[in-house]
């Protein structure tokens, strides 16, 4: 795949610096400063399984297995160098009550999975016997006292079982008998970092955030959720950045946000330059979303973002509202092969604003139309404005659009002759909670790109 | 709404002039205007007390009557000449009096004094005696004469009353109010203003425990009301009586063995208004699995699809089932009446209707339009109950008197309520644009729920007179409440009504079934011993008592609930036939509870206690009664939950010194005044002191074991008149100074969600005033209590706003509001209108229950309180004499039909506009729920021997 982009790159990479030369009088620098490797503190070793109390670093390049929940208490840290592979069993969780960071790298991703489990991504496959919906392990669950959680270039799959009799250590809000979240991070001051990652199947949400500063960039989620469940779900006190993020297949939204919770910390998220592919279909509650959310009093800025053959593209809620007044949004673009799926562009019932600078142009709603009213698409909306991907055929050849949702054997860069590049909005910045450290923060924020989705033609973005 | 109230009371006052309007037709048809009137009077000869409904004849003539209210009698029309007049009662001897009747008489005058048979049993069963325990003149004796405040209703009160649970009687009983279940039937009793938690519940003077999973008070709507001797509501304790009531203790004194043969048997057939109006949802509640998969399978057990079946998880309809009644109760005493037997039992099913208009508020609030706090609204459904509630009762008791000085008894009680019911609930997503019910986003629930609880209670009880003047009494008892939930389950399916599909209807998809099974054993057992000795000193008549009770109360509760999803991603449905379309569904299991959910827990408390208690009268018209409890409380728990996590275990002990002081002042011999003071507690709900946690998408749940019981401080004063025959006058002031009350309120968990825990929050004061009044002219009675509560407690609540308006951050802070205490009226009343004449064996009541305005739900936010509206209810029962041993009644319940309406006071933004909601009436509140649950028609016969 990366070889395909870089092609593609090569071939517009000329005409860009020409568009791009337009505003700027030269490229971009590029700096690269080498950095000081960790100092290792407590080699974890992997002679055993583990299970209980683990702090300290897991090496480069070996394979660990954990065979019952882990702690990691408030004051240790566990770092995983590059190359690591974490295989758990007997769903089991990991409690984090201090710090977790998972620094793989483009070349030596780090995994946390389970082990012989074949992921079955093949068109039409019935949700209830794949098995990225049968939930393996409990996920990584942090507790209101975890500070710090990194994970880099770090796959994570098949999380979300039930809390179960085998589960000792439940952090706060985890219950017995209850689905996992792959991913839990509960500390309005704590952050969490999620860059260059994979995240693959989940029960219900795959990151639920109830409250944290975030840095989520640049990451492929593909299966998020069951029948029910968001890939990612920011409650009240989550401020961040949501980017550059690919989401296939995901039950519900791929990225929400909500002031739900009570944390005096306004929900602040910026969404932007995300691509939703086939969203909103496994959720069987109806009205529920598909892409991107904004409700009960949260705010943000969404602009640039790429919705393809979603149930329901861009949904803010009007009760309890977003905070609309505070909310800024526009070049978004919404792509539909069936009138099911442009009849939802602007979601019924809702309050999305149609904006000029989305594409397709509003302009096809009806005459005195609502905001959340029912209107009938034209069908002339159905495959129009193909923003033509690599590869993935559009409009869709599968008997039904929610058939495909995993990433694997397709390339969503966009062509050269994309309609979606270069209408994005860049007038505004990332919300950067987190500063910019290789291992402790963020190793790159990036600014809002001026194509429209997660791949830049500039090489930006997202690096899958 | 205000004119709706008025026609609703223009209806109840033109029923209640009607009802007596007819009665004032009956009654004057007194005898011939012509002839001599023989008027009179008819007292106990002992204590001089007027004697209700006695039989007056007039040997060898049709003539006869029977005395009213006042213990007078009337014949007319009497020829001159020679009688023989004769009176009887029950309980009392014949007794038959010679008058002579001489021409130009108007009027002839003749008394009785009738003397009682049981003086003829030997002293110690007079002590005993239940001849006369069951009449309303002895609980209006039992209010004079009792030790410290109480308020006492008959089992004949009982018996004409509209009541059938005692739940429903509690309301009629002066400073209490109720709190209905779903099927608008009386559940808890609020007393003096003080929730549920604050009150006990006695059988006989045994404290009985909960079939509740999670609390300690008693369902009262469990006790059949026909199997009550008398129900007393202690408002002041004594120190022999437990100390854990602030509000009160309600004593349930059961039917005890009488002195001759007793046959009592009724039978009654009754309708529910709402079901002739909309049908009855019936569900296979039988084919409910008693067990749970796990249950049975044991804890490893992953359950699938097949192990839920679909049968008990849809309804058939059915037109106006029939609701019955039947009762019998059998005594006599044998041996030389020194045993006695009593064998009473009670059984009633009835289908009972609800229906509920709600809006759900989401559990967020907004923080526009400024200043913030804004109610948002979610969804507006329609809830339709249907309610099978079957209630047996059954009451035994033997007493044994072994000679003249020892006596022993063993009282056995059961009560059982099983419910069976089904809710549909057709919901709509108000923020889309609805335009009606069953608009815009459509989610049709369906809830299948059985509980079956079941409190026993059996009681051994001696009596020993040592010497003349030192008693001992004791007691064992065991107690047993348990309550089980098979199978509780609920689905629900969804649809878009804007979205049809091709044939013209919506296709709905089918969202997660829960099943639940819940079930929960509460035993005491429990030993009582009280010493009394009562010497003569100084010329005055002295009482002390000591004793000492112990109780162990072991609990245990199991909690499972599983959910499943539809096997299928989604369902189609045909013919918008939702309710049997589930028989299309498989399921397939998505999760199911540990056997390690902190929902599983054991909880044992050990109560030991011992006071000492002096009573005296330095004057006369002086009764002291004074001294002081202590109470040890040790209790201890364990979760299921695994030792890894915090609070698997605890325990508390504490112990409390309660004084208290009791003056009771005779200005004449039928008026007192009272002053009392006790010092008493309230320990918190079981469930509460367990540190769980539940995480909810709003907010979180939790208990909180540094939770501190509840101290109080209770004053009262108290004037009582009791006039000629049932004529009473009441009244009284109380203070309450309560110290760590519990409340629920909202906290702000660190850096995460907001949690709702109970809280002790430091003191809180309550306050108020009672009056009773009866008064009865002739056959007419009335009798009105009213009470006013005040209470205050301040407690914190969360604010969402902006920091600047328009534009600034969303935030929220704490505030602290005060409020009164949950479940408080300021304003609660009853009036109910009597007619009785014993002559025709008539007894007619109109009853009206006004509860005031008062805090259901407490909320989050500052301001978004749900209120309960102040609501009148009325209620009519009538019982004639058909034969002479035979008699027909009828009870309507309900007749206003009164709507339960909960609230928010907040200005009502929805009113207008495509956001309005549906029955809204104020721009001042907004309505949240409004219920309605129809009239009741009970119809019976009666016979007694």
């Amino acid at each position: 795949m990366n070889k395909i982009m870089i092609t593609g790159l090569v071939a517009v990479s000329a005409g860009l610096l020409f568009l791009n030369s337009c505003k700027k009088s030269s490229s971009d620098e590029t700096t690269t400063v080498s950095v000081p490797p960790p100092v290792i503190s407590n080699p974890i070793s992997d002679a055993a399984p583990l299970h209980g109390g683990i702090k300290g670093t897991m090496l480069a390049g070996k394979t660990y297995t954990i065979d019952g929940d882990v702690v990691i208490n408030k004051g240790d840290t566990v770092l995983i160098q590059e190359g690591v592979t974490v295989n758990l069993t007997a769903s089991a969780s990991i409690a984090v009550y201090g710090i977790f960071i998972s620094v793989g790298t483009k070349d030596k991703p780090n995994k946390i999975s389970v082990s012989g489990i074949t992921k079955t991504d093949m068109p039409g496959i019935d949700p209830s016997v794949d098995p990225a919906f049968s939930g393996k392990w409990c996920g990584i669950n942090c507790d209101t006292s975890c500070t710090l959680l990194v994970l880099k270039w770090t796959h994570i799959e098949f999380g979300g079982a039930t809390f179960g009799t085998n589960n000792g250590y439940l952090v706060y809000g985890n219950k017995a008998g209850s689905k996992s979240y792959t991913i839990l991070f509960q500390n309005a001051n704590g952050s969490f970092v999620m860059e260059d990652s994979w995240l693959y199947g989940s029960i219900d949400d795959a990151v639920r955030i109830q409250s944290g500063k975030i840095h989520i960039m640049r990451n492929t989620f593909e299966k998020a959720g069951y029948i029910g469940g968001d890939c990612l779900n920011a409650k009240s006190g989550t401020v961040g950045d949501m980017a550059y993020n690919l989401f296939v297949g995901t039950a519900t939204n791929g990225t929400k946000a909500s002031n739900k919770g009570g944390n005096p910390i306004q929900t602040n998220v910026n969404m932007f330059n995300n691509t939703y592919i086939n969203g909103g279909y496994r959720q069987v509650q109806t009205g529920r979303g598909g892409c991107l959310n904004y409700e009960e009093g949260a705010k943000g800025t969404a602009y640039n973002n790429l919705m393809v053959n979603c149930k329901f593209s861009f949904r803010i809620v009007g009760s309890p509202a977003a905070d609309t007044i505070n909310m800024q949004y526009g070049n978004n673009y919404r792509y539909g092969d069936s009138d099911n799926v442009t009849s939802q562009f602007y979601p019924t019932g809702y309050i999305t604003i149609p904006k000029s600078t989305d594409i397709p142009n509003p302009s096809f709603l009806p005459t005195g139309y609502l905001l959340g009213d029912v209107y009938t698409p034209p069908a002339s909306l159905r495959g129009a404005n193909n923003p033509k991907f690599v590869t993935f055929s559009l409009p869709s050849t599968t008997a039904h659009l929610n058939d495909i949702n995993y990433a694997t054997g397709f390339n969503f860069h966009l062509q050269s002759s994309s309609p979606a590049i270069g209408k994005g909005f860049t007038g505004f910045t990332a919300i950067a909670p987190i500063p910019v450290n290789a291992i402790y923060g963020a190793t790159e924020i990036t600014q809002p790109g001026i194509d429209i989705g997660c791949y830049q033609s500039n090489g930006k973005g997202n690096q899958h | 709404m205000q004119s709706n109230f008025t026609k609703h009371i223009h209806y109840g006052l033109f029923l209640f002039f009607f009802s007596f309007s007819l009665l004032a037709l009956a009654s004057t048809n007194d005898g011939t205007p012509n002839g001599v009137k023989l008027e009179g009077k008819v007292r106990d000869s002992k204590t001089k007390e007027i004697l209700i409904g006695a039989s007056i004849y007039v040997k060898n003539t049709k003539l006869n009557t029977a005395t009213n209210l006042e213990g007078e009698f009337k014949i007319r029309g009497i020829t001159p000449g020679k009688y023989i007049v004769g009176c009887n009662y029950v309980g009392y001897k014949n007794q038959e009096k010679e008058v002579e009747i001489k021409q130009g008489d108007k009027e002839v005058e003749i008394k009785f004094l009738m003397e009682s048979t049981s003086t003829e049993i030997d002293e110690i069963s007079v002590r005993d005696s239940s001849i006369n325990k069951e009449s309303d003149l002895f609980s209006r004796k039992t209010e004079m004469n009792a030790p410290s405040i109480i308020n006492s209703v008959s089992a004949k009160a009982i018996q004409i009353s509209p009541d059938l649970t005692v739940a429903n009687v509690l309301q009629r009983v002066s400073g209490v109010s109720i709190e209905r279940s779903s099927t608008g039937d009386g559940q808890y009793a609020i007393i003096r203003g003080m929730d549920k938690r604050y009150n006990y519940t006695l059988v006989n003077g045994i404290k009985i425990p909960s079939p509740d999973p999670k609390n300690r008070y008693v369902p009262m709507d469990i006790f059949p009301s026909d199997l009550l001797e008398r129900l007393e509501v202690i408002k002041a304790l004594t120190p022999s009586m437990e100390g854990d009531a602030i509000g009160g203790a309600m004593n349930m004194v059961m039917k005890n063995a009488p002195d001759k043969l007793l046959v009592n048997a009724n039978v009654a057939i009754g309708y529910s208004q709402l079901l002739f109006d909309r049908g009855y949802n019936s569900y296979d509640f039988k084919s409910s699995n008693p067990k749970s998969p796990i249950e049975i399978n044991g804890p490893n057990y992953k359950p699938v699809g097949s192990d839920f079946p679909n049968s008990s998880m849809k309804y058939t309809d059915i037109t106006a089932p029939t609701n019955s009644m039947f009762g019998v109760t059998l005594g006599n005493r044998f041996f030389n009446k020194k045993l006695g037997v009593l064998v009473a039992g009670s059984y009633a099913n009835n289908y009972r209707a609800t229906n509920s208009f709600v809006v759900l508020p989401n559990a967020s609030t907004q923080a526009d339009p400024a200043p913030g706090n804004a109610p948002a609204m979610n969804f507006v459904q329609s809830r339709n109950y249907s309610t099978q509630q079957t209630r047996i009762g059954l009451n035994a008791k033997i007493d044994y008197q072994i000679n003249k000085k020892n006596k022993i008894s063993f009282y056995n009680l059961l009560v059982q309520l099983n419910e069976a019911s089904v809710r549909t609930i057709i919901d709509s997503d108000w923020q889309i644009h609805r335009t009606g019910p069953a608009q815009t986003i459509v989610t049709r629930y369906y809830r299948f729920k059985q509980t079956n609880q079941t409190i026993y209670n059996g009681t051994l009880h001696g009596d020993h007179d040592i010497s003349s003047n030192l008693k001992v009494d004791w007691i064992g008892a065991y107690s047993v409440a348990s309550s089980q939930t098979p199978d509780w389950t609920q689905w629900d399916n969804q649809y878009q009504s804007y979205k049809p599909d091709s044939t013209g209807a919506a296709s709905a998809t089918i969202n997660k079934a829960h099943h639940y099974w819940m079930h929960n054993t509460d035993k005491d057992l429990s030993g009582y011993v009280n010493v009394t000795y009562t010497p003569h000193i100084f010329k005055t008549d002295i009482e002390i008592k000591v004793g000492g009770m112990y109780r162990h109360k072991t609990r245990d509760n199991f909690y499972d609930e599983t959910v499943l999803n539809s096997a299928v991603a989604s369902t189609k449905f045909n013919n918008n036939d939702y309710n049997n379309s589930i028989d299309q569904i498989t399921w397939k299991l998505y999760s199911n509870t540990s056997a390690n959910d902190a929902n599983n827990y054991t909880f044992n408390e050990d109560i030991s206690a011992y006071y000492g208690q002096l009573k005296f009268t330095p004057i006369t018209k002086l009764q002291l009664i004074g001294g002081v409890r202590v109470e040890n409380t040790s209790q201890s728990f364990e979760t299921a939950i695994p030792i890894t996590q915090a609070g698997k275990t605890g325990s508390k002990t504490y112990m409390d010194i309660l004084p208290s002081f009791h003056l009771k002042y005779s200005l004449t011999k039928n008026q007192n005044i009272r002053a009392s003071y006790y010092a008493s507690i309230s320990r918190p709900s079981y469930y509460e002191i367990i540190p769980f946690t539940i995480t909810g998408e709003y907010f979180d749940e939790s208990g909180n074991p540094l939770l501190k019981h509840t101290q109080a401080n209770n004053y009262d004063i108290r004037y009582e008149f009791l006039g000629k025959g049932l004529d009473q006058i009441l009244f009284g002031v109380f203070y309450k100074d309560i110290i760590n009350p519990v409340e629920y309120a909202y906290f702000q968990n660190g850096i995460s969600n907001t949690i709702l825990k109970p809280t002790n929050y430091g003191n809180a004061v309550n306050f108020g005033f009672e009056a009773v009044v009866t008064k009865y002219i002739g056959y007419f009675g009335a009798s009105v209590n009213y009470t006013y509560t005040n209470s205050s407690i301040t407690v914190n609540r969360t604010f969402v706003t902006r920091n600047s308006y328009p534009s600034g951050s969303i935030t929220n802070y704490q505030v602290s509001e005060t409020r009164p205490l949950q479940g408080q009226s300021a304003h609660i009343g009853n009036a109910s209108l009597l007619y009785k004449n014993s002559k025709l064996g008539l007894d007619v009541q109109l009853a009206l229950v006004y509860t005031g305005s008062r805090i259901n739900l407490i909320s989050q936010y500052a301001g978004q309180d749900y209120w309960q509206r102040a609501m009148t209810t009325m209620d009519f029962s009538m019982e004639k004499r058909l034969y002479k041993r035979i008699s027909i009644y009828c009870k309507i319940g309900n007749i206003l039909n009164t709507p339960y309406i909960l609230e928010i006071r907040q200005h009502n933004i929805y009113r207008t506009g495509i956001s309005a909601l549906p029955n809204q009436d104020s721009d001042d509140s907004i309505i949240v729920q409004k219920d309605y649950y129809g009239q009741t028609y009970l119809l019976g016969l009666r016979f007694k021997l």
